[in-house]
């Protein structure tokens, strides 16, 4: 009777310990989760932000005038646009297993 | 407790001799006491199945039970708040968004002194007068709007002042980075993000509900080149409106669509009145000699006429009270391919008259051009077309007079017309991985062929030679109608086209409302002067954004030759419109 009266009372004791600490541990968790997904949601917000800003920074009436000022290209015009097929030999794209080799070694050196 | 009940029990025994009532009572005690443990049992059963229960369930909950935790997990997870959803273009650049903004409020009653608050908001704020916000702090009420959507530098100045009772609330407002430029297309929304016209409102609902973006089939690029060739075109010729629509001839999508004059629908309301109005989808206009496009196709198509086939157009046609002139005549009786080239009114009106105004009306009304478009837009107008089909209206009808449609319906019809027959329904909207939309044959492969034919030979040698672009294969209609309203003599000058022309992938209308001639064109105003030219601008930039491979022309218009009038029309179907017979 005794035995087990004090084996139980020492189980009590041991669990409500061991849940005390779970709990504390979950609770600190907890707030660990909810600050990340605070920062989740500012950092979403201000990618939504940047991209709204990009796409007004991309404007295509603002990249001609910059390409105007920056760069000395002139509009292009259809005799300029050329196929492979149209080039002499030498001037040929590489061979596709020559190509691969080259996108393997520029793989290899990124 | 059943022990304990017992023991008590138990001192009452020795009393049992004491009286002769005794027994009867002690029968009755032990009635009782059985019916209490009795019940006792039943109880504490009760009692160990309901915790067993628990027991089991806790067991459950906590060692086997998988699903709940990814709920809890997916319960806990980042939330955004719910945001009016973005409309973007087909390459998934942004056209609308809304961004996180501040809203200035005041609760009147507890701001103190309401004179000197009023003036150092009106600081803080440049636009917003003082007398305008005593007014509102007059009212006295506890919610007044001061001025929504601050800039941050104002967020900054009104935050610094801090003055009691004025208090600023996190607000969204819809913003168009691209300003003007598809202001027609999109649309804009009130104060609150409510879609009042374009895309915003015609999918509001779904806007303001899902996340996912809306993608339309305009690409920005191109509609910054038709804005800006349309725009230099309308001052150029001092055009009262200008528009410009350029479709996917396979398969309806609206490439970019650009009305003149637009608005900027960051600012809506200060939009002057009329530049709201999208020429291509809410305006009806009689398209003037670009409507023989249809009319010849009709007769091809019907067996009225072959491309040999010739008709007077020796002098002017008298009916009734009206007499159809020609503006370039040529006094002689001409083949359906010259009615087509030289732009004759005599020669389509007598075409007409030939396929009767039954069979056009019903071809009309095949082409989706006697009722409104579905372009997802609210703002279509409605097509106009007489209620009595007369034989007179038959004829000006046959050169684009006596039926007005909208542009973008009538790009539809002359896709069409060159794509090997096929209607499409515009649209807006892009799908998915762009997935083939349905279409309605409207008339034969063979008229198809013989259209594109006559649509290049009008750029090669006939009223369309400024809308030739070398190497992108241009062809396509003039179109000078004559403006019908006010006692004013104005003109609705078009060019309505295609490129390539051997494999038409494009089609693109341009048009002007009362352009004035300058020295360049000897101060005349039609479709192939100064339409056309301005298809040819926009052609030039925008084919190689589009894709589309210059070609030798010489080579692909060889291959027009079985077309020539008197070499037979039986050789037509030898020639396949896919591009891989060769």
């Amino acid at each position: 009777m005794r035995k087990t009266t004090l084996l139980s009372i020492a189980l009590i004791s041991a669990l409500v310990a061991g849940l005390y600490h779970l709990k504390q541990q979950v609770q600190g968790v907890e707030r660990q989760l909810a600050s990340v997904n605070r920062a989740i949601a500012r950092d979403r917000q201000a990618i939504h932000v940047l991209r709204a800003e990009w796409a007004y920074l991309v404007r295509p009436s603002r990249l001609a005038r910059l390409s105007a000022r920056h760069l000395k290209l002139k509009r292009i015009t259809p005799n300029q646009i050329r196929t492979f097929d149209e080039l002499p030999e030498h001037f040929a794209p590489a061979k596709k297993d020559e190509r691969v080799e080259q996108s393997a070694k520029a793989g290899a050196a990124r | 407790m059943m022990i304990r009940i017992s023991a008590r029990c138990k001192p009452e025994r020795p009393a049992r001799r004491l009286s002769v009532r005794r027994p009867r009572l002690e029968w009755f005690a032990a009635q009782r006491l059985e019916f209490g443990r009795s019940r006792l049992i039943v109880s504490a059963c009760l009692f160990a199945i309901a915790f067993t229960g628990l027991g089991v369930r806790l067991v459950d909950v906590t060692l086997f039970n998988d699903g709940i935790r990814q709920r809890l997990a997916a319960a806990t997870e980042a939330r955004t708040p719910q945001q009016r959803a973005d409309i973007v273009d087909r390459n998934g650049i942004i056209l609308a968004t809304t961004l996180p903004t501040y809203s200035l409020y005041a609760d009147a009653k507890a701001v103190p002194n309401r004179h000197a608050a009023a003036a150092r908001l009106a600081r803080a704020i440049p636009d917003l007068s003082t007398v305008e916000i005593h007014k509102q702090l007059r009212t006295n009420r506890r919610f007044v709007w001061l001025r929504r959507h601050l800039t941050p530098r104002q967020y900054q100045a009104v935050n610094a002042l801090g003055i009691p009772g004025i208090y600023v609330r996190v607000d969204e407002r819809r913003v168009y980075p691209h300003g003007r430029l598809a202001a027609h297309i999109v649309g804009f929304t009130d104060v609150d993000s409510r879609g009042l016209a374009g895309i915003e409102r015609q999918f509001d609902k779904m806007l303001s509900r899902q996340h996912r973006a809306i993608r339309l089939t305009i690409d920005i690029r191109l509609q910054h080149i038709l804005h800006e060739e349309v725009k230099a075109a309308v001052r150029r010729y001092r055009a009262k409106k200008g528009s410009a629509l350029l479709l996917d001839a396979r398969s309806g999508e609206v490439m970019a669509m650009v009305s003149l004059p637009d608005f900027d629908p960051n600012h809506p309301t200060k939009a002057p009145t009329g530049t709201r109005f999208n020429m291509n989808t809410l305006g009806v206009y009689e398209m003037g000699s670009t409507f023989k496009v249809l009319n010849t196709a009709m007769a091809l198509d019907g067996g009225i006429a072959r491309l040999s086939d010739r008709f007077n157009a020796r002098a002017p046609l008298r009916v009734a009270s009206f007499k159809i002139h020609d503006y370039h005549s040529m006094g002689r009786w001409l083949s359906v391919d010259e009615i087509f080239i030289y732009s004759s009114n005599i020669g389509s009106a007598r075409m007409a008259i030939a396929a009767g105004g039954k069979r056009q009306k019903a071809f009309l009304k095949r082409l989706g051009l006697l009722s409104p478009s579905t372009i997802e837009l609210p703002e279509i107008g409605m097509p106009l077309s007489p209620r009595k089909w007369r034989p007179i209206n038959t004829m000006t009808i046959s050169f684009g007079h006596g039926v007005a449609v909208t542009p973008i319906q009538f790009a539809a019809a002359i896709a069409a017309t060159v794509n090997g027959g096929l209607l499409y329904e515009p649209t807006l909207i892009r799908r998915d991985g762009g997935q083939a939309r349905e279409a309605k044959q409207v008339i034969s492969e063979v008229t198809s062929a013989q259209i594109r034919y006559l649509m290049r030979q009008n750029v090669l040698r006939g009223t369309g030679r400024r809308a030739a672009v070398p190497g992108f294969m241009v062809g396509g209609k003039t179109g000078s109608a004559d403006k019908s309203t006010g006692n004013r003599k104005g003109l609705l000058s078009s060019f309505a086209g295609a490129f390539p022309m051997h494999r038409p992938r494009y089609v693109l209308l341009v048009m002007l409302d009362e352009p004035k001639g300058n020295r360049e064109t000897s101060y005349k105003a039609t479709g192939g002067l100064v339409a056309a030219p301005t298809f040819a601008r926009i052609v030039q930039r925008a084919a190689p954004v589009l894709g589309v491979r210059p070609v030798d022309e010489s080579v692909h218009d060889r291959r027009w030759a079985p077309f020539k009038p008197g070499s037979g029309v039986q050789r037509v179907a030898s020639f396949r419109t896919d591009g891989k017979g060769r």
